[in-house]
């Protein structure tokens, strides 16, 4: 797939219950870069049905880790692009993308993280 | 008969300097872990009890490498140890008992949420400092506090921006 478009959806697996709230919104956490690589992995979800979106999370991330899928919070790509990040695709597997250009200082990533959380909508499993 | 006092200011007892020299000091330190301690048991000001229950079972679950399903690093136990004083810090009996929450760098953080965006976080790393951020309706906020002796005034500035009505 080519650029990411900022009308497109992107959406975050999410396999650790403390990030999902009592009133199933997604908490700020889930969104914080992989202290690895300092990327947030996405995956685009623009033009696909429900259905499918959970299969990519079955098949691509849940095997990763030997976890189920507990949900996945939906954000647009042009909020991720509003708060001064990018979306580098990220291939393979098919679809995937990294959220990338978090900045140094830990406490802007919290507060970009809150601003992606509050955003986004999470859909439990 | 006896009458109810209503203790609004736990912060002031509960988290005292601990600077001093002697032998005197070390016995005032413990003599004041034992009021503590006291109030702790008491209804509700045992709320901290309730998080150190919770900062306990996360601590337990996520001292592994990739605890998220990604590549988590895992908590330690000095930030562990960090955030059991930061939630004995905090004024309980003022604001609601926050909700533990590790983070993808081994961070520990406290979560107020009152709804998508009214919310405060406060972590800590095992640094003495404490790194936060919140939404306040419009207004957001971030930044950096050394975390000494005592909760720095910003977080209950914060905290009670949050609360307010």
């Amino acid at each position: 797939m080519g650029p990411v478009d900022r009308l497109e959806a992107l959406s975050r697996f999410v396999l650790q219950k403390t990030y999902i709230r009592a009133d199933n919104t997604i908490r700020p956490a889930a969104f914080l870069p992989n202290p690895k690589n300092g990327e947030t992995s996405v995956f685009r979800i623009s033009g696909i049905t429900d259905n499918e979106i959970w299969a990519i999370g079955d098949s691509k991330v849940a095997p990763k880790q030997n976890r189920p899928i507990l949900g996945r919070a939906d954000i647009n790509a042009s909020i991720v692009l509003s708060n001064y990040l990018e979306i580098i695709p990220s291939e393979p597997p098919e679809r995937h993308a990294d959220i990338t250009g978090w900045p140094e200082e830990k406490s802007e990533q919290k507060q970009i993280a809150l601003e992606l959380a509050a955003e986004s909508e999470f859909h439990k499993r | 008969m006896s009458t109810a006092i209503p203790c609004d200011d736990f912060i002031s007892i509960s988290n005292s300097p601990s600077m001093g020299f002697g032998d005197e000091v070390g016995k005032l330190k413990e003599f004041l872990k034992d009021i503590v301690r006291r109030f702790g048991e008491t209804e509700t000001l045992g709320q901290s009890d309730k998080a150190i229950r919770s900062l306990d079972k996360e601590f337990d679950e996520c001292s592994v490498e990739g605890w998220d399903g990604y590549d988590a690093l895992p908590i330690t136990k000095s930030t562990y140890n960090e955030a059991k004083r930061l939630i004995e810090s905090l004024p309980l009996t003022t604001f609601p008992i926050p909700e533990v929450v590790p983070e993808p760098s081994g961070e520990i953080g406290l979560e107020w949420y009152r709804e998508e965006r009214q919310v405060f976080v406060a972590s800590v790393s095992g640094r003495n400092e404490i790194v936060y951020a919140g939404l306040l309706g419009v207004n957001k906020l971030h930044g950096t506090e050394y975390f000494g002796d005592s909760l720095p005034s910003v977080i209950l500035e914060n905290l009670k921006r949050l609360y307010k009505d």
